[in-house]
Formats: C-alpha cells, sequence, structure tokens
C-alpha cells in the first residue's frame, strides 16, 4: 500500500447523543481507539457518525427515515431540527466536512481514501466502505439474514448480482419463453394469413384478366350446337357416344384422332425402312443354296485328316516313353559310380583320424598328471600361509583386550574419584536446604498477602461499581432536575425548600459535582489497593523465582550422582567385570592385564618362527601362473580331441551307409566297380540320342497334320456361319412384311401402294385435329363469360374490403400489409435470440464475479474463521452457479465424531448466535484484507465481541493486534465490558501499540458527558 | 522425535519465519501430586510476544485428563511467576498420543479442552499415528493459533468491480429500463406484456 493515511480527529456536533462540540483526537498510526459505556450513550451513535460523515447515510436507518418531515433522527433531540454535523480528519490535513446542507463530493471521498495501486473504479462507495470496513452491532446487518436466501445480500445486493439475476430470470424464465413463443406464433399467424391473402389476389387477378381475354376473344360454340358435331366425329372414328360433359367428349376424341395420326407416321416410317431390304430378297435364297453343298464336301476332308492326325500323335507318345526309360537306367549307374566312390574317401578318412585321436590321448593324460603334481605342492603351501596368518591375528586380538583393559582400569579410577569428591560436597546441600525453607516459607507469606489484597481490591472493585451505578443515577435524576430549572426558580422540585433566586441552580449543580466527587475517594483507595496488590505479586514472583533456582540446584546435585553411579554400573557391566564386586575390580583388572601380556609375548614367538620369505610369496603367484596355463593346454587338448572323434564318427556313419555295396563287392573292388559303372553310363548316353532323334521327326510330321486340320475347320466354320446369317436375314424379311399386313412374298409394288394409302390417311386426320380445336376454344369461350362474371364479384369484394381503388391499388395494399408483418416477425423474433444471448451474458457476468470476488473471500473467510473460532467448522461462501441460476450461498462443513466426515450444512441451523457473530466478524475481516482498494485500513467494529466468550475474545485480540503490527490497521472497537477494554489494552500494550480509551460516562444537557484516557 | 518434540520444532521454524524471537524457558517443577502420579514432560519458550508451553496429554485417554489438570496448573504457576508479564498470551498447547487425530473421544476431549477457558488459551494438538504424517498435520494446526497470518498469502490480492454491476449496461440497453420496472415478485409479472414492451423498446 502507498501513502496509509489515519483517522486523527473526529468532530461531532448535535448528533444523537453527542453535543454541540464533542472532539476525539485519535492516534495518527496503527493502533487501537476504544470506546466504552453503558447502554445507550451513543457508542453506536459514534460509528453512525462516522458512516454519515463519509456517505450521508446511516445503513440502519433508511432514507425514508432520515427524511421525515418532524426531523432526522439524527440530530440530537435538544438541537434545531438539521443542526448535526460531522468532521472527518485524516493524516496528511486531509478532511471531510458534512452537515444537514452541505457535504463532500463522492469523488472528493474516492480521491481522499482509494489506494492508488487499486485499478477499478469506484462507482458506489458505500458498497466498498460497508464491505471492508464496518461492522454493523445489529445481527441482521452482519451478513446474518436468517433467511438463507437473503443471506449475504450486502455482498451481493450493491454488487448488483441479484438485481442482474432477477433480470436474467426475467429473461430466461419458462414464462418468458413461453410468452416470446406465444408471441411470434401470434405474429407467425398474422403473416401466414397475409400471405394467403395475397397469393389469392393474385391469383384472382390473373384468372380474372386471362378469363376476361378469353370471354371477348372469340366466337362461342353452345354445348347444343357442338352435339351434331361431335356425334359425327365419334362415329367416323368408330366410338360409342360416351357419357359426360360435351368438353370431355369433345378431348376423349382428339385423343382418339391423335393416336390414330401417331400410327400412320409409325407405318409410314416402317415402309420406307423396307425398301433397301426388298430388293435383296432374291440374292439372298441363290446363295444360300451354293453354300450347303461346299459345306458337305469340305466337313469329308475334315474327317479323313483328323483320323492321320492321331496316328502320328501315338507313335510319337511311344516314343518318349522309351527316351525316359533309358534317362533313368543310366541316372541310376551314375548313382552308383558316386556312392563307390564316397565309400573309399570314408574309409581313408576313418583310417587318419583314428590315429589322431590316439596321439591327443596321450599328450591329455601327461598334461593331467603334471597339473595333479602342481595342485598338490600349492596345497602345502597354503597351509603354511594359513598356520602364519593365524598366529598375527591372535596376537593382535591379545593387543586390543591389553588397551581395552587399561582403559576400563582409568574410568573406573575417574568415577571413584568423582564419587569421592560428590560426598565431599554434602555440606552445602544442607545449607541450600536449610535456604529453601527460608524462601518456600516467604513465598507462603507473599501469596497469602497477595490472595488479601486480591480480596480487597474485588471489594472495593464492587464497592465502587455500587457506588457508580448510585451516581450515575443520582447525576442524570439531578441533570433532569437541572434541566428543568431556570436561574429565576427559588422553590425546590423535590424538597419544596425555598431559597434565594439564583441559588436553586447552583446547588442542584453542586449536588452533580459532589455526586461525581463521591467516586474519587474510591478510586483513590482501590489505586492504593491496587498498587498493594502489585507489590504482593512482585514479591511472590521473586520468592517462586528463588525457590526455581534452589530446586534447579538440588535436581542438578541429584542428577550428577545418578550419572556417577549409573557410569559405575556401566562399566561393572563389562564382560571383563560381570560377576565381580567393587571391592574386586582393581585386582581383575590387574589379573587380567598380566595374563594378556603373556599371550601377547607367546604369539609374537610363533610368528618369528613362521615368518616366511618374500620368496614364498613368489612361488604362490607362480604356482598360479603354471596351473593356469596347463588347465588352458588341457582344455585345448580335449577340444583337438574331440574335433577328432566327430570327424572319426562322421566317416563310420558314411561306411554304415553304403554298407549294401561294401558286402556286394568288397572295399578292395570298390574303385573296380565304380569303373564299369562309369563305362556302362556312357553307352546308354548314346542310345538316348538316337531315340530323341527319331522322336522329334515324328512329332514334326504329326504338327503339320494338326495345322491342316485347323485351316480346313476354320473354312468350314466361316461357310456355316454365313448359310446362319443369310437365313435368319431371308427370315426377318419375310416376317415384317407380313406385319405390315402386306399379302404374299415381299415386293416392291406392294410397297409402293401402301405406302400412298398411308399418306392420304394422315392428311384426312390433321383435317379432323383442327376442327376439334375450334369447337373447344368456341365451348370455352361460352363457360368463360359465366364465370368471368362471378370473379368479378370476388375482385369488387376485395377492393372494398381493402379501400382501393383499383386492382394495382390492391395488390400494393396487401404486399405492403404483408412485408409490415414480415418486419414485426422479424423483430419479435430478434428479441427472442437477443434474450436468450443477454440472459447468458448476465450469466456469465454474474458467475465471473462469484469467481473473481467470492472465491478468494470465501477462502480467505474460512482461515480468518479457523483463527476466531475453536469450532472446528469449515465456514465459507460458495458461489453456486448452475445453467439456470447463479448466487452466493454461505456453507459450513460439520466434522462428525464417529464417522469422521465432514457434513455440509446451511449454517443458519448449525450455528449459535454467538458463532455466527464470530463468523459476521472473519467475513468483514476477509473482506478488508482481500479487497485492499483503500490507504485508509481501518477497522470500525461496533461490539463486535457480543454473544461471544472469552476464548473468543481472547483470539479475536490476537488477530486485531497482529493487523495493528503487521499491516498498520487502524481500529476503533466499542464495548460495554470494561474487563474486555482493559484485556485488548493491556494485549496493545505489550506490542508497544497506542492505545486511546473514550469512557462515555453520563448523558448531560450538552450532551454524553466523557473522558479520554491513554493506556 | 516425538509428536511434541515436532510441535516446538514446528512453532518454533513458524515464529522465525515471521521474525519472532524465540527462546526457550525453564519452568519451575510441577506440584507434588497426592495420588503418586508420575509427572507430565512440559517444555516452555516464548515465540514473539506469546509465552507457550507445550506438555504431554499421556498415551491413556483415561489419564489425560489428570495430566490436563497438572498442565494447567503449572501454567497458572508459570502465568505468576515466569510470564507475569505476559499473562494475556499465554498459551497452553496440549499434545495427544500418536494416533489419536481420528480417535472420536480424543477428539471430543480436544474440543472440551480448547473450550475450557480457565487460566490462559489452550490448544490441542491430535498428532497422527505415522510421524511421516505429522508435517501435514502440524501444517493444519498452526493454521488455528496464533502463527497463521492469512493476509500473509502470496496470492494475488483480488481487484475486482464490486459494485460496477450495479452500474447501467450497455448490453441491455434500453431493455434495463423495461426490467428494472417489473414487479419484484416475479408472480406478479406479465410476461406477454413484458414481451411486447421488450420488443418495441429496441424500435421504438
Amino acid at each position: 500500500m502507498s501513502d496509509p493515511i489515519y483517522l486523527s480527529r473526529v468532530r461531532i456536533s448535535n448528533f444523537r447523543t453527542y453535543g454541540e462540540d464533542f472532539e476525539l483526537e485519535l492516534p495518527d498510526a496503527p493502533g487501537l481507539t476504544m470506546l466504552c459505556g453503558m447502554n445507550g450513550l451513543g457508542k453506536t451513535a459514534f460509528f453512525d457518525a462516522i458512516e454519515w460523515g463519509l456517505l450521508g447515510e446511516v445503513q440502519r436507518f433508511s432514507a425514508e427515515r432520515l427524511g421525515r418531515p418532524e426531523g432526522s433522527p439524527l440530530t440530537r433531540a435538544d438541537a434545531a431540527p438539521g443542526a448535526h454535523r460531522v468532521e472527518l480528519s485524516w493524516s496528511g490535513n486531509l478532511q471531510v466536512s458534512r452537515g444537514a446542507d452541505h457535504g463532500p463530493a463522492e469523488n472528493q471521498l474516492v480521491e481522499i481514501l482509494k489506494d492508488p495501486a487499486w485499478v477499478p473504479q469506484i462507482h458506489d462507495l458505500a458498497v466498498y466502505l460497508r464491505l471492508t470496513h464496518f461492522l454493523p452491532q445489529a445481527t441482521r446487518e452482519r451478513f446474518l439474514e436468517k433467511e438463507s436466501k437473503t443471506q449475504w445480500t450486502l455482498l451481493q445486493g450493491p454488487a448488483g448480482v441479484e438485481r442482474l439475476e432477477r433480470m436474467r430470470k426475467l429473461l430466461d424464465d419458462t414464462k418468458a419463453r413461453n410468452a416470446f413463443e406465444r408471441r411470434i406464433n401470434t405474429l407467425q399467424s398474422a403473416l401466414d394469413e397475409a400471405t394467403k391473402l395475397f397469393e389469392e389476389w393474385t391469383r384472382l387477378a390473373a384468372d380474372h384478366n386471362r378469363w376476361a381475354a378469353i370471354a371477348t376473344a372469340s366466337a362461342a360454340t353452345s354445348p347444343q350446337e357442338l352435339e351434331p358435331i361431335l356425334s359425327e366425329l365419334e362415329a367416323s372414328l368408330g366410338l360409342k357416344k360416351p357419357p359426360g360433359e360435351p368438353a370431355q367428349r369433345l378431348a376423349t376424341v382428339r385423343t382418339a384422332v391423335e393416336g390414330a395420326r401417331t400410327r400412320l407416321r409409325s407405318l409410314l416410317a416402317e415402309l420406307a425402312a423396307h425398301d433397301a431390304s426388298i430388293g435383296r430378297h432374291a440374292h439372298l435364297s441363290e446363295r444360300l443354296a451354293a453354300l450347303q453343298a461346299a459345306t458337305l464336301e469340305r466337313e469329308k476332308n475334315l474327317i479323313e485328316l483328323q483320323k492321320s492326325e492321331s496316328e502320328l500323335k501315338e507313335r510319337l507318345t511311344k516314343l518318349r516313353d522309351n527316351v525316359r526309360g533309358l534317362e533313368d537306367k543310366k541316372r541310376a549307374t551314375e548313382q552308383q559310380a558316386l556312392r563307390a566312390l564316397a565309400v573309399v574317401e570314408a574309409e581313408t578318412r576313418r583310417q587318419e583320424m583314428t590315429k589322431l585321436r590316439a596321439a591327443a590321448d596321450e599328450k591329455i593324460g601327461s598334461t593331467n598328471k603334471q597339473l595333479a603334481e602342481l595342485i598338490e605342492k600349492r596345497n602345502q603351501h597354503r597351509q603354511q600361509l594359513e598356520h602364519y596368518d593365524t598366529a598375527v591375528k591372535g596376537r593382535d586380538l591379545a593387543r586390543e583386550h591389553l588397551r581395552l583393559v587399561r582403559q576400563l582400569t582409568e574410568q573406573w579410577d575417574a568415577c571413584a574419584r568423582q564419587l569421592r569428591e560428590w560426598d565431599g560436597r554434602a555440606p552445602e546441600e544442607k545449607s541450600q536446604k536449610e535456604r529453601r525453607a527460608v524462601v518456600d516459607g516467604q513465598r507462603l507469606v507473599a501469596q497469602k498477602v497477595l490472595s488479601e489484597q486480591v480480596d480487597k481490591v474485588r471489594a472495593v472493585t464492587e464497592r465502587l461499581k455500587v457506588e457508580q451505578r448510585t451516581v450515575d443515577e443520582g447525576t442524570k435524576a439531578l441533570a433532569q432536575i437541572v434541566q428543568h430549572i431556570h436561574v429565576s426558580d427559588t422553590s425546590c422540585p423535590v424538597c419544596a425548600h425555598e431559597h434565594p433566586p439564583g441559588q436553586l441552580l447552583q446547588r442542584a449543580q453542586a449536588s452533580i459535582e459532589r455526586y461525581s466527587s463521591r467516586t474519587a475517594a474510591l478510586l483513590a483507595e482501590l489505586r492504593q489497593l491496587q498498587q498493594a496488590q502489585a507489590d504482593a505479586e512482585r514479591r511472590l514472583g521473586v520468592a517462586s523465582g528463588q525457590l526455581a533456582d534452589l530446586d534447579r540446584w538440588q535436581a542438578s546435585r541429584v542428577k550428577e550422582r545418578e550419572d556417577l553411579e549409573k557410569q559405575q554400573r556401566n562399566l561393572l557391566g563389562s564382560p571383563i567385570l560381570i560377576g565381580a564386586a567393587p571391592a574386586e575390580v582393581a585386582g581383575v583388572l590387574q589379573r587380567r592385564q598380566l595374563e594378556l601380556q603373556q599371550q601377547e609375548k607367546h604369539l609374537s614367538d610363533r610368528i618369528s618362527a613362521l615368518r616366511l620369505s618374500d620368496e614364498s610369496l613368489v612361488t604362490a603367484q607362480q604356482f598360479d601362473s603354471v596351473e593356469k596355463r596347463l588347465r588352458d593346454e588341457v582344455q585345448k587338448l580335449n577340444a583337438e580331441r574331440d574335433q577328432k572323434t566327430a570327424s572319426l564318427q562322421d566317416s563310420e556313419a558314411k561306411l554304415a551307409v553304403a554298407n549294401d555295396l561294401i558286402q556286394a563287392h568288397g572295399l578292395a573292388g570298390m574303385n573296380e566297380f565304380r569303373n564299369e559303372c562309369l563305362r556302362t553310363a556312357a553307352r546308354m548316353e548314346s542310345e538316348i540320342r538316337d531315340a530323341k532323334a527319331n522322336a522329334e521327326g515324328v512329332r514334326k510330321q504329326a504338327e503339320e497334320r494338326a495345322r491342316q486340320v485347323a485351316e480346313l475347320k476354320a473354312k468350314w466354320d466361316a461357310e456355316l456361319k454365313l448359310k446362319n446369317e443369310l437365313q435368319g436375314e431371308a427370315t426377318k424379311l419375310v416376317t415384317a412384311w407380313q406385319k405390315l399386313g402386306l399379302a404374299g412374298s415381299p415386293n416392291e409394288s406392294a410397297l409402293r401402294e401402301a405406302k400412298s394409302k398411308a399418306v392420304r390417311d394422315g392428311a384426312d386426320r390433321d383435317l379432323q385435329l383442327e376442327k376439334i380445336a375450334a369447337l373447344a376454344t368456341g365451348l370455352e369461350s361460352w363457360s368463360k363469360r359465366e364465370q368471368l362474371a362471378i370473379l368479378e364479384r370476388r375482385v369488387a369484394q376485395v377492393r372494398a374490403e381493402t379501400k382501393a381503388k383499383s386492382n394495382e391499388e390492391c395488390t400494393q395494399l396487401l404486399q405492403q400489409r404483408r412485408s409490415e408483418r414480415v418486419v414485426a416477425l422479424q423483430r419479435a423474433r430478434a428479441a427472442q435470440t437477443r434474450a436468450v444471448e443477454v440472459a447468458g451474458r448476465l450469466m456469465q457476468w454474474t458467475g465471473q464475479f462469484s469467481r473473481t470476488a467470492l472465491e478468494p473471500l470465501s477462502a480467505r473467510i474460512s482461515a480468518f474463521n479457523r483463527l476466531i473460532s475453536p469450532f472446528p467448522y469449515d465456514f465459507r461462501i460458495r458461489p453456486h452457479v448452475t445453467p439456470t441460476r447463479t448466487r452466493a450461498e454461505a456453507r459450513v462443513g460439520i466434522p462428525t465424531l464417529r464417522t469422521n466426515k465432514v457434513i455440509d450444512r446451511d449454517p443458519e441451523w448449525w450455528l449459535s448466535e454467538g458463532q455466527m457473530s464470530a463468523m459476521g466478524l472473519s467475513v468483514l475481516l476477509g473482506a478488508s484484507t482481500v479487497y485492499r482498494w483503500s490507504r485508509w485500513r481501518a477497522l470500525l467494529l461496533d461490539d463486535p465481541l457480543q454473544n461471544t466468550d472469552l476464548i473468543h475474545a481472547a483470539a479475536f485480540g490476537d488477530v486485531i493486534r497482529s493487523l495493528m503490527r503487521d499491516e498498520q490497521y487502524q481500529v476503533v472497537v466499542s464495548t460495554h465490558d470494561y474487563e474486555e477494554a482493559d484485556f485488548l489494552a493491556r494485549k496493545c500494550r505489550r506490542a508497544n501499540l497506542p492505545v486511546r480509551r473514550l469512557e462515555l460516562l453520563s448523558l448531560g444537557p450538552n450532551g454524553v458527558r466523557c473522558s479520554v484516557r491513554d493506556n | 522425535m516425538t509428536p511434541s518434540e515436532a510441535l516446538q520444532q514446528r512453532l518454533t521454524a513458524e515464529a522465525t519465519k515471521v521474525e519472532w524471537p524465540v527462546r526457550t524457558i525453564a519452568l519451575p517443577p510441577p506440584a507434588a501430586e497426592t495420588s503418586g502420579a508420575s509427572s507430565i514432560a512440559v517444555r516452555a519458550f516464548v515465540a514473539g510476544l506469546y509465552p507457550i508451553i507445550v506438555a504431554e496429554l499421556g498415551e491413556a485417554l483415561e489419564r489425560a485428563r489428570v495430566a490436563w489438570a497438572q498442565a494447567q496448573r503449572q501454567a497458572a504457576v508459570a502465568r505468576t511467576t515466569v510470564f507475569a508479564d505476559g499473562g494475556e498470551d499465554l498459551v497452553l498447547i496440549l499434545v495427544g498420543p500418536p494416533g489419536s487425530k481420528m480417535i472420536p473421544d480424543w477428539i471430543a476431549l480436544a474440543m472440551e479442552v480448547e473450550r475450557n477457558d480457565l487460566v490462559c488459551r489452550k490448544l490441542v494438538w491430535l498428532p497422527p499415528k505415522r510421524s511421516a504424517d505429522f508435517e501435514i498435520a502440524l501444517g493444519e494446526f498452526v493454521r488455528r493459533t496464533f502463527l497463521s497470518k492469512p493476509w500473509l498469502v502470496t496470492a494475488p490480492i483480488a481487484q475486482t468491480d464490486l459494485d460496477a454491476l450495479s452500474q447501467r449496461n450497455p448490453m441491455l440497453g434500453r431493455w434495463e429500463e423495461v426490467l428494472d420496472a417489473q414487479p419484484i415478485n416475479r408472480a406478479e409479472v406479465d410476461y406477454d406484456a413484458l414481451v411486447e414492451k421488450l420488443i418495441k423498446a429496441d424500435h421504438p
């Protein structure tokens, strides 16, 4: 915060209980100002005055009440109406003054109070001050509406959330949506009606124009005139006289004539298409006969060729089988030759491998023997080394034991010496005990004196309270009497005694002074007693301190003895001294020391005897090296032997496979057998070549025969196909001729005659159609004249309705009406869309406020509440945002003892008045420390501890003291409890914070009487 | 580390964090018990303005009330002797056995102790079972003590319009007047008329 300010002076004039010229100077620094006094003297009025001075309004009074005709409740009862004034001054010569007829502008106050670091603009200062500075006395105004729906209105109301939420509901609830739908439906119906009327009128006007044109354009033919003509036409077309209107019958006749004309046109087209094919008919017949003869000759030749081809194929197959048999025999002979060669090679390898394996076995045996000798020598060497190591270890162990025994001897001697010294300080202990008894006696005396002083102070305080009440009541009564006595009055209104003029009033005022002075003596006595009490407390403190020192000394001595005895016990617990009595310890240790020295000497001698030369160590290394080399060699020889064995086994396996050959020809005759096989194979190769040449000749003959057969068959197929085509064409021509209804076989003269007849019939049908069209037009003209009269009546009616002078004007008016309704509907729909959009934006806005303003506030309130209240309730303000509503609600988490769960509840149903009061305070402290908008960091707390117990009061004192020290807060507190005020003053005094106390004493003719003192 | 040692260490660390001086205090020994009960373990120190006495309630719930009474007597003596100047700020912190945090009878006793206003302000810490969880539990406990300063959080200060929403809203335009003119009680609102007025408001 930059450049903090502090309220330094409050001047109040004729405001509520305050008189003409009340003024209070406040500490111009972080600190505490307290207002103390009984109810009704003006504690709340003091806060009202500050609130009114700042805002021009007091929250607990409505604006109507402040402006009522009989006078504002803010003006003191004895003062002239509207005479109340408030002047507030802050450090840095900042000052505002407000009276009934004048006051500071809000922007001037914002300028004074706003912290420059606070970014948002302040439009309504009252919202900010009530949220962060003022804690009103009335529970209702501490956020604590009993109705949960109206809770936290101080947050929601001024911030506009409620108002915006109300607006949103007006736009977005079901009733609003239904109203929009109703309105849109109504407008849509009106638009539909206008559209329908306009379209009907457009059609009506068009029909009217068209029919009027028809009715006046041609001669009319009545149904009576039409009847004989129609009958004639129907008869000429072979139609039966159909029932129905003349127009319908005329349409039937026209359809029949048009059908006949279409059929004639098709016939003509078909006749023209047959012109070319008629001439080909005779030629086709001749060609068919020639083809028939040629096909028969070709079929006979084909059969002979196919027979010859089959014989050649059969011969070729036999020759190929012969070649395959010869080739199989040759392959078998070659295979036997190869097997014989493999047998010879395998036998040679087997003999060679047998020799090599025997040599390897011999070498392995020799190496293994060398290795066994080496291992035996090495084991002897190792045994010698182990004897040497054992002797060295034994000697080292004896030396370590000897060191431990010597150390134990030293510790034992030291412990015994310390015990002797401790025993030597016994007289000093006795002296300290005697001194403690004396000091304890002094402490008991001091305690007794203190108790007596406390009783006396209490008694005097009680008397003082009674006296104060008496004085207050007497003062008040006398003050009322004085108010009604005029300086010229002579008769006492109490005792009716007469006094000289002017003296009665003086006597009454003197009586008030006497009443006031009666308490002075008691106060003096109380101060003396309090001083004596403080002395007694100090003496008690001194005695207690001395006792504590003496007790610490005694405890230290006892602990020293315990430590020494514990140390001695630990030493006796050593394995060397187990079972030894304390008196025997020295002898035991000495004996043990001698034994160990002898043992060490014996082992040193043995080591000298066993000491080995460096050569021994070298020999050990060589053993390892040679052993490794021999083992590597054995391993290598074994691998070689395994390789030879595998090769030998392979050769034996190959010989086993060829066992049949070996038995038939023997190993010696195997080469001769192989040569015989190779010769036989060469002879067979020659025979195969001859057989293949013979087969190739036959194959070529067979291929030539097959080619001849294929050629002949292709010719025969082509002739057969042509014959079929010619036969099909001739059949088709005859069928078409017959279909046209022409007699005999197709010929050109008959075709020409048929075409001429078709042309003539078509011309007749065209004439009939023209006649029918003329009749239809005449009939329509006759009927439209009747309907035109009906249409003209309807047009006149619409024009009368629209008050149009012409058809064009009527069209224009109806079109305009429709356009207007379109616009109205569009506007309603736009408004409906906008309502949804605006409601969404309002929802978003209020939700955002909840997140940015309420969430940090909720966490802070909860943290303060944990500090102030000993109850483990988790209190929070929860923004409750749903698709349909946004609101802030207060919730409290109540832990359950049995299940150790936290249940979420409405605080209204769970918290007492005192707890709610503490929470109201937490809310203010939370808001004040979260929203740091002002450089006047102040808390104006009107009776903040109402309904709370001592625990809450102590925690409250801690919190506000920390805020004053850490955050430079200026705190103004009111209370009617003097002990509470003393308690807060003492706490602040310990922290070196300035404390000013305004004590409101009684009401006088010039307003409330009060005194100010600093603690 | 015992729970009370852990507590003292944490309180000392928290006090040092806010730059309060901390010093250990030797208390006079407790008065002898008539029934031969063993005396309780008590440690005392001053953190800033606050004299603090930490005492253990022992393992057995049935002996806890005796321990509480002993600690309270010792606090009373200390208040008039060692802490004669800071009696207003004296805090007695009683520590339950490990695991008492989840035991309903211990929780009930703690609530009773904390609401007792004799001699001085009292707080009770019921530790969790595992010492590894002490740190978190101590954090929760410190938030209930005079060492907690909610205003010192590092979160940015909330800067928000506290009254801007009550101002006229350009988004609403002429609708604002129409909506404001509606009755507060929505049951009395004529929605058909409202819709008509809203449509007209945009096209006067």
